[in-house]
């Protein structure tokens, strides 16, 4: 697939992480859109159209799943490639939100080529959930 | 209402992998009583933006796996949208060797609010400081802290 006109939503409370997996897109060749909360987000995805949404687990109010469910439960964006981020102490909830509807999981800090791999399989591969 | 505020109660964070340098900063900062926070790590420093509040960031260039233009990039970019409003009145100051500085203007990448040269002279550190604060001042009409009544 070209990325030239591939658009990734990122949604992180934690700008560290909001930042540094947005430049590890941006070098891949991936448009980038942030946002801070899954509310941020919803607001978002009502506005325009995205090919991926990389979500962090670990926000509030609504966390990662959260917003998972939101995303599919809406008919506009019910099959939109997701991957989940989370902390390696999250482990064991983040393989929980695969069954809630993320195409793929990360634990952080990632791995700049896994990110990529991963990013790459799921607009690769659509999922019709 | 006085658009004067006390350098003493700006709030500064540096970010570089370069261990002499930091310590050099850092002592010269707090010698002068100006509150300053040190970073090797890119992701602890972004974080303590974020968590801390900051009014001047000295950001090297060279940074190990980020560099510091994609960073000023993205902490610029973030700094547009209401949601990273913290983000909004940071300055942002490049830390580094005269060479990027050259390499950047040929490319018409600069836009950072200043540059701090390594090695730098003590006094021409403070010069530029004092320069920052006053283009903050100018720039959004008032102190970062609360101005005095």
């Amino acid at each position: 697939m070209s990325t030239d006109a591939v658009k990734i939503l990122v949604v992180d409370d934690r700008i560290q992480t909001l930042i540094l997996h947005s430049i590890m897109l941006g070098r891949a060749g991936y448009e980038t859109v942030q946002c801070r909360s899954a509310n941020s987000a919803l607001s978002a995805l009502k506005d325009d159209s995205y090919d991926l949404l990389v979500v962090d687990l670990d926000m509030s109010p609504m966390d990662g799943i959260g917003l998972i469910q939101r995303v599919r439960g809406n008919a506009d964006t019910s099959n939109l490639p997701i991957l989940l981020t989370a902390k390696r102490s999250d482990a064991a909830l983040a393989k929980l939100a695969l069954d809630e509807g993320a195409g793929d999981f990360i634990l952080t800090p990632v791995d700049h080529h896994q990110f990529i791999d991963i990013v790459r399989a799921l607009l690769r591969t659509p999922t019709v959930y | 209402m006085e658009l004067t505020c006390d350098f003493a109660t700006w709030r500064v964070i540096i970010i570089d992998d370069d261990e002499e340098s930091l310590h050099l900063v850092n002592a010269l900062f707090k010698k002068q009583g100006i509150h300053i926070t040190t970073f090797f790590n890119v992701s602890e420093g972004l974080q303590a933006i974020q968590d801390n509040g900051f009014n001047i960031l000295l950001l090297d260039l060279m940074l190990p796996h980020f560099s510091g233009f994609e960073i000023h990039a993205m902490l610029r970019k973030l700094a547009q949208q209401d949601e990273f409003q913290e983000l909004s009145e940071l300055m942002i100051v490049a830390f580094t060797g005269v060479e990027e500085k050259v390499a950047l203007a040929q490319q018409g990448k600069e836009g950072f609010d200043g540059w701090i040269f390594k090695p730098f002279n003590p006094n021409t550190l403070f010069t530029l400081m004092r320069s920052f604060v006053s283009e903050f001042l100018v720039r959004h009409g008032r102190a970062p802290c609360p101005p005095t009544p």
